[in-house]
């Protein structure tokens, strides 16, 4: 857990259910990591009631046994805990990634009350699989693999979303790893560039492209200058689900873009919406096709 | 389910263990074929899985494979279930890449190639999308103890661009390292070298717990093209900063033993050979560390350690690399204690795999050794026949000094005594902090022990 945290963080080890179960009522917020194969099934059901009463990051790092995927099971099924398995050679930095990507609750249950109406217009599985990405940040890395993690067809799940209102898969994917590294950008001091290698993105550019397109703002500027969670979450809504332009973020600071005058930040807001909506606008035409 | 692997490792099968072993692994793959295809039937597959559970009690205890099939049997039941992250997937995948490696440490690559590209071609499949680029790595490194190139790099390739879907550097850059393990296996230095550079360039910037791993590799490449003091230098460097990685700190030791006997110091790297075969936890590491032993009792004076470790040696699943070393190796020693027929049948071995493994380097070695033999049983006949005119000396002894005298006049030195005035003073200096580093460490580890 030190190494993999490898100086990002501190830990503390809790020796007994009672006392994870007081951390968890206190008003603290950090990641809890736990393995289910120290806990019996009745341990794990009271866990679970306690983090649906108090929501908190988790990450259960457990053997392959049955002990632990009885407790796992339960876990998985009743909260948003995140799921790493020993054993593999690259567990380290999956856990890695875990611990330092852990997603912000407040964030998660905020974006997810915006979208109710449209995830309401979703099949079961999806709405499920989306709500439990949005909530624990372990979301497949492209839209195939959503796909296959919702077992349905690629266009039978763009269609779904389609309909449900929501403006593509990819941008739903990219909403979900943007959600994820909200709270490792606003209050960790993790550097950014590592930050965007964890999330995938080849480099903090691409990570600050992405987050452009879907909040407004750099990373860096998030970092300095921190969206509340409620202004994230309707950044994040409202690109992931209107066409229309997305609320003006409110910043002390004058915008400059390329070939405009200092001050005047709605000129490059508006690039960025065209280019936006024309990708959409040529991805459906070829799928039409 | 066809699983011509395992078919093929049950039809040569040497002894019941190993046909059991094999057996319950392949009876697990089919049980686990059949929950994916139909979704778990406690009717139709407890029982199943309770008879695979039998067959798994059968393993030898000790063995790495029983505790892995077991995990595997105990995932299987749970399959469809763990809402909508789907863990009891996620960990039947884990359980069988765990199998994997167990079946690798076992020396049973073949096997251990076809697992992990059931699980990279599953995992991927249902989306699982880190757990399929961990199997493709894992596959790469199979395939490459096969000597199935083509397959190591396709793999490899998989696994980069998985990687890097998934967000774990890490692994994508193990995969490059891998790709450059294949090159410079196969003679192509620079090639392998601007690899691992870029390599490096990538780990400093957005993954620096790779970088331990790309500078080893380095060390290997500067080895190979005959840099053996760099080689040196590196993996030292590396083993002092090494602090919470058991497995690369072995591997180090190993690959620093190698470095220090092809420079000359056989003594030192046996030093480090034997701080990893006591304290090794990996079966596959300590046999590895056994062979470089044979390698450096062939090449020195001590036939009796040479006789022993190549008999330790041959009861020990070797993949076709090592097959090959080991023979190459055993042709070596015979030569240096004066059984040249010996000798000659172990080299013409060596070549006979190394050509149907293209292990290319190893087949201009074992070319080579034949050679010397074959130069060392001219020069014995020519030395005979003066002897049967000038002398009355019985012939057997005679031959046996002669043979000895040409075998050891065509060794590279094996000492440090016996290099180059400009080069023992840097010799001395490696032996003296090796010999000081390695006490540290045996201390350390008879203080944890």
């Amino acid at each position: 857990m030190h190494t993999a945290l490898a100086g990002h963080g501190t830990v503390d080890v809790l020796l007994g259910v009672r006392e994870l179960l007081a951390e968890l009522a206190s008003p603290r917020d950090e990641c809890i990591v736990l393995d289910p194969a120290l806990v019996t099934l009745a341990d794990a059901e009271s866990i679970a009631a306690w983090l649906t009463k108090y929501p908190r990051p988790v990450v259960v790092f457990s053997s392959v046994t049955t002990a632990a995927l009885e407790s796992g099971v339960l876990l998985a099924q009743r909260t948003s805990a995140r799921f790493i398995f020993r054993g593999t050679p690259n567990e380290r930095s999956a856990l890695e990634c875990a611990l330092l990507l852990t997603p912000d609750a407040p964030l998660g249950v905020a974006l997810l009350a915006i979208l109710e109406d449209n995830m309401n217009r979703l099949p079961s599985g999806i709405r499920n699989r989306m709500a439990s990405m949005f909530q624990n940040g372990d979301c497949p890395s492209s839209p195939k693999a959503l796909a296959a993690a919702s077992a349905m067809a690629r266009r039978s799940l763009d269609r779904c979303l389609a309909e449900a209102g929501f403006v593509s898969t990819r941008k739903v994917i990219e909403a979900a790893r943007v959600t994820s590294a909200y709270r490792a950008i606003t209050t960790s001091r993790t550097p950014l560039g590592h930050i965007a290698s964890m999330l995938g993105y080849k480099s903090q550019r691409t990570l600050d492209a992405q987050m452009t397109l879907l909040m407004s703002t750099t990373s860096g500027k998030l970092r300095t200058d921190p969206l509340s969670c409620a202004e994230a979450a309707d950044f994040l809504a409202a690109r992931l689900i209107a066409r229309e332009t997305p609320p003006e973020r409110k910043s002390p600071y004058p915008r400059r873009a390329h070939g405009s005058a200092p001050g005047s930040g709605m000129t490059s807001l508006k690039l960025v919406d065209s280019k936006s909506h024309i990708r959409h606008r040529r991805r459906t035409a070829s799928g039409d096709r | 389910m066809i699983n011509i692997a395992f078919l093929n490792q049950l039809a040569s099968a040497q002894s019941d263990t190993e046909f059991t072993r094999t057996a319950a692994g392949l009876a697990t793959l089919q049980v686990y074929d059949s929950i994916k295809s139909n979704g778990f039937d406690a009717f139709v597959h407890q029982d199943a899985l309770e008879r695979v559970q039998r067959d798994i009690v059968n393993i030898e205890t000790g063995a790495s494979v029983r505790p892995a099939l077991e995990s595997v049997v105990q995932a299987l039941p749970f399959w469809d279930t763990g809402g909508y992250t789907r863990i009891g997937r996620r960990a039947v995948y884990t359980a069988l890449l765990v199998y994997g490696q167990a079946l690798g440490d076992e020396g049973e690559w073949q096997i251990a190639e076809s697992v992990y590209a059931l699980v990279g071609m599953d995992a991927e499949l249902d989306g699982e999308t880190w757990l399929a680029a961990e199997a493709r790595l894992l596959m790469g490194r199979a395939s490459r103890m096969c000597a199935d190139w083509e397959s190591s790099r396709i793999a490899y390739r998989r696994a980069y661009e998985l990687g890097i879907e998934a967000g774990d550097m890490s692994i994508a850059l193990r995969a490059q390292i891998g790709e450059a393990n294949n090159l410079w296996s196969r003679g192509d230095f620079p090639a392998a070298r601007r690899l691992l550079n870029t390599t490096a360039r990538r780990a400093r910037q957005s993954c620096p717990a790779v970088l331990p791993r790309v500078t080893l590799a380095l060390a290997g490449v500067a080895n190979a093209a005959g840099e053996h003091e760099r080689a040196i230098h590196l993996a030292f460097g590396l083993l002092g900063s090494l602090t919470d990685d058991d497995e690369l700190v072995y591997q180090t030791l190993v690959d620093l033993a190698a470095f220090l006997s092809d420079y000359g110091l056989p003594t030192v790297a046996a030093a480090s050979l034997r701080l990893v075969e006591q304290a090794a936890p990996e079966a596959r590491v300590r046999r590895h560390a056994r062979l470089n032993r044979l390698f450096l009792a062939a090449h020195g004076d001590d036939e009796l350690a040479f006789t022993s470790l190549r008999v330790a040696l041959a009861s020990e699943p070797l993949t076709p690399r090592q097959l090959a070393q080991y023979s190459l190796f055993s042709a070596q020693g015979f030569r240096r204690f004066s059984q040249l027929d010996a000798a000659e049948a172990a080299a013409d071995r060596a070549v006979q795999l190394a050509n149907q493994f293209q292990l290319f380097q190893l087949v201009f070695e074992a070319e080579a050794e034949l050679r010397e033999i074959q130069s060392a049983r001219a020069e014995l006949r020519a030395a005979a026949g003066t002897q049967s005119v000038h002398s009355d000396q019985p012939r057997a002894r005679t031959n046996d000094s002669n043979a000895h005298a040409a075998s050891t006049t065509r060794y590279r030195s094996t000492t440090g005594e016996k290099l180059p005035p400009r080069m023992r003073h840097v010799a001395e200096s490696i032996e003296n902090m090796a010999t000081q580093r390695f006490a540290a460490r045996e201390l350390e580890l008879s203080s944890a022990q």
